[in-house]
């Protein structure tokens, strides 16, 4: 048998104290929309219960604590299951119900064999909008003109500055109803004007459009992070384009 | 027209499908992620969230659609050069009642009155008005006499304010409140003047132009002209009012010598009134460049072509602007010849950048059973989602700015919310990051949960 523990926080945040009726109730129904890729096949639950004791090994399906205000407690939900080698999942809702009423709980899901990561994959564009980074993006001065890039291009720690991401349309054809915005900054703790650029029509290779958007280094990380600045344009589906970001 | 942004809930409520951690790298906004759980050391998840606009108003979107031909500016409609009168909105909502003893009144609605300014008024009781033409203010011009110390019956001075005939915001977030003052300047030099001096730009801001002649500068060069422009919108710490002293905004260079050439400056404003430009008439052969400014910040700006600047000289005689579309190069300026090989386009100062997006802003909280437990809130990260037209949606792709430590508990819950920074057509809802945050208020439509695992 495999035994699955799960330790649940049951908080009271109010200032009187309540009486919380917990109660562990199996899902039958699949979880729709989750994006969980859980095995298909329901494992065999031969006992599952609730305890403050998070070494106990049943439990009962329903328990009550009173909570005093401002105060909270550990629940283990203990769930026992008949391994199964076609491997299988089995789901339960922890209902919290106070005053006769629902008012919160969790979901846990006992999987045979364990949940793997999912690896990464790249989700591309069925339509991709074809407006193209010209170079790499860089920084100037609030309101300088974006089209020089200054001899030093990175963003400095606490000091202002304009993000320029040069966009250029390299295909044979002009682009019409072109937009763009940052969407963020990666990893960066930097803010920004969050600015939506109408460029409309965008022609081929001649035209390049300085889309900027003022940058607050405010924070403390350094590095290289990768921002999202995100493309459109007529009959397009809204593409993300990788921008590094350099602040030191 | 309501605005209305939803992040779906989940069935039960805590597992919101919009709300998806995952290592994909998705190209597109339109496309969801497939679902990955976070370890304490991962550094190559994002948060992707589903945003839709639920509303009957589109987000991050130009919110003008006005086009066309840059519309003059208007000079003031009303004059006064007696002790009693009165004067009442087109609109029939509010008046002023003239009492060149007691003072001018506003008076809104049936019974509220409002002081205009000085009292008493000296001889010969000169003043100059002008209802906006939405409906929205009053601006209102006097004579003090007493401003200038050249005595009684001096109609070389004016005090010029603006006044709120309803509940006003300026976009710094400062209120004015009906009947008060939003904006106000005076003269600084000994000025003649009729109410000509004094026009609305547009509904946007009240330009004072002069002394003399409101368009064309004095032939004489010991004399200067003055602009002002009073512009409630922007923030008072600007300031809100732009005054410059000729030889600024430019002096006309070219055959007709320094000031000859200029015939007049024509006060032309956007069709969204973003910035008014100051355009100048000239004589033939001479050049001078417009001088736009910004109504919302009441600074000097500058015409842009693919958003780098372009300063835009005119030649003789008379120069037109009109926005054909709200985009970047969507601004077609008739230099003054109507030659259209000389035509210049430029980037249309309203809507080619637009600020108002929505934002989805990431915490995650311990895994609790109650939805605002706040245990341990740790902020994720903040996204942009674009332009969000009614009907649509986005997959926002939120990163995470402080890791996935989870303090020996495996068990949390990420609270996602939708917003718009201006703080009012959507608020933020909750600050996660504030002191004792109230409980996150899952129950609106643009907040929702997902718990998750942190292993």
């Amino acid at each position: 048998m495999a035994i699955h523990r799960f330790a649940i926080s049951v908080p009271n945040p109010t200032q009187r104290a309540d009486v919380v009726e917990l109660e562990l109730a199996p899902v039958t129904t699949p979880l729709h929309g989750t994006g969980l890729a859980l095995p298909e096949g329901r494992l065999h639950v031969e006992h599952a219960g609730i305890s403050l004791d998070p070494c106990d090994a049943a439990g009962h399906r329903t328990l009550q604590v009173t909570l005093e205000p401002f105060s909270s407690v550990t629940v283990t939900a203990v769930v026992t299951t008949t391994p199964d080698p076609k491997g299988g999942a089995a789901t339960f809702h922890l209902v919290d119900r106070r005053r006769k009423r629902v008012v919160g709980g969790v979901t846990f899901v006992c999987t045979d064999p364990p949940l793997l990561a999912a690896p990464a994959q790249s989700i591309s564009v069925l339509h991709p909008c074809p407006v193209t980074l010209a170079a790499t993006p860089y920084a100037v001065a609030p309101n300088a003109d974006p089209s020089k890039p200054p001899p030093q291009t990175a963003v400095t720690l606490g000091i202002a500055c304009d993000f320029v991401a040069p966009l250029i349309n390299r295909t044979k054809a002009a682009l019409h109803e072109v937009q763009a915005y940052l969407e963020h900054l990666g990893g960066s703790d930097a803010a920004f004007t969050p600015i939506i650029w109408n460029i409309g029509t965008l022609v081929p290779e001649e035209q390049i459009f300085y889309a900027t958007w003022p940058l607050r280094p405010i924070g403390e990380k350094t590095g290289v992070f990768k921002a999202s600045v995100v493309v459109s344009s007529r009959r397009t589906d809204p593409t993300r384009l990788q921008a590094p970001v350099s602040i030191r | 027209m309501t605005a209305r942004v939803v992040i779906q809930d989940g069935n039960p409520i805590w597992l919101s499908p919009s709300i998806i951690p995952s290592r994909d790298l998705s190209a597109t906004t339109m496309a969801g992620p497939t679902f990955a759980a976070p370890t304490v050391n991962s550094t190559d998840i994002f948060v992707y969230v589903k945003v839709e606009n639920a509303g009957t108003v589109d987000l991050g979107v130009c919110a003008c659609t006005n086009l066309g031909r840059w519309a003059d500016a208007v000079p003031f409609a009303g004059a006064l050069g007696a002790a009693t009168g009165s004067d009442q909105n087109p609109n029939g909502m509010q008046s002023i009642q003239f009492d060149a003893t007691q003072g001018d009144k506003l008076i809104i609605g049936a019974s509220s009155s409002f002081p205009l300014s000085i009292a008493p008024i000296p001889i010969p009781h000169h003043r100059a008005w002008g209802w906006s033409p939405d409906g929205r203010f009053l601006a209102y011009a006097v004579s003090g006499g007493q401003i200038m110390g050249t005595g009684v019956g001096a109609t070389s001075d004016w005090k010029l304010s603006v006044f709120a005939l309803q509940a006003f915001t300026r976009t710094d977030g400062t209120t004015v409140a009906p009947g008060s003052a939003v904006v106000s300047t005076q003269s600084g030099a000994i000025w003649s003047w009729t109410q000509s001096n004094f026009r609305w730009v547009g509904s946007s801001a009240v330009l004072a132009s002069g002394p003399g002649d409101p368009e064309k500068p004095p032939a004489s060069a010991n004399w200067q002209m003055e602009w002002h422009l009073l512009c409630p919108s922007a923030p008072v710490a600007a300031p809100n009012v732009w005054s410059v002293t000729s030889p600024a905004p430019t002096i006309p260079t070219g055959p007709g010598g320094p000031l000859g050439a200029l015939d007049k400056w024509v006060y032309l404003v956007s069709p969204c009134e973003s910035v008014i430009a100051f355009a100048p008439n000239l004589s033939a052969q001479a050049t001078a460049h417009f001088v736009v400014v910004s109504l919302a910040q009441a600074q000097p700006t500058a015409f842009t072509q693919n958003n780098v600047s372009k300063p835009v000289p005119a030649i003789a005689t008379q120069p037109k602007i009109t926005t054909n579309q709200h985009t970047a190069n969507g601004v077609t300026i008739d230099i003054g010849d109507g030659n259209m090989a000389h035509f210049m386009t430029v980037d249309d100062p309203d809507c080619t950048a637009v600020s108002q997006t929505v934002q989805v802003a990431v915490d995650r909280v311990k895994a609790s059973t109650l939805p605002s437990g706040n245990l341990g809130v740790i902020a994720v990260g903040q996204a942009s989602a674009g332009p969000l037209r009614m009907g649509m949606f986005q997959w926002v792709q939120v990163p995470n700015l402080n890791g996935w430590a989870n303090q020996g508990e495996e068990h949390w819950c990420f609270l996602a919310q939708a917003f718009t920074l201006d703080g009012t057509t959507i608020p933020r809802p909750w600050n996660g990051q504030g002191a004792m945050p109230p409980a996150f208020p899952v129950s609106d439509d643009n907040c929702a949960q997902r718990n998750i695992m942190i292993s």
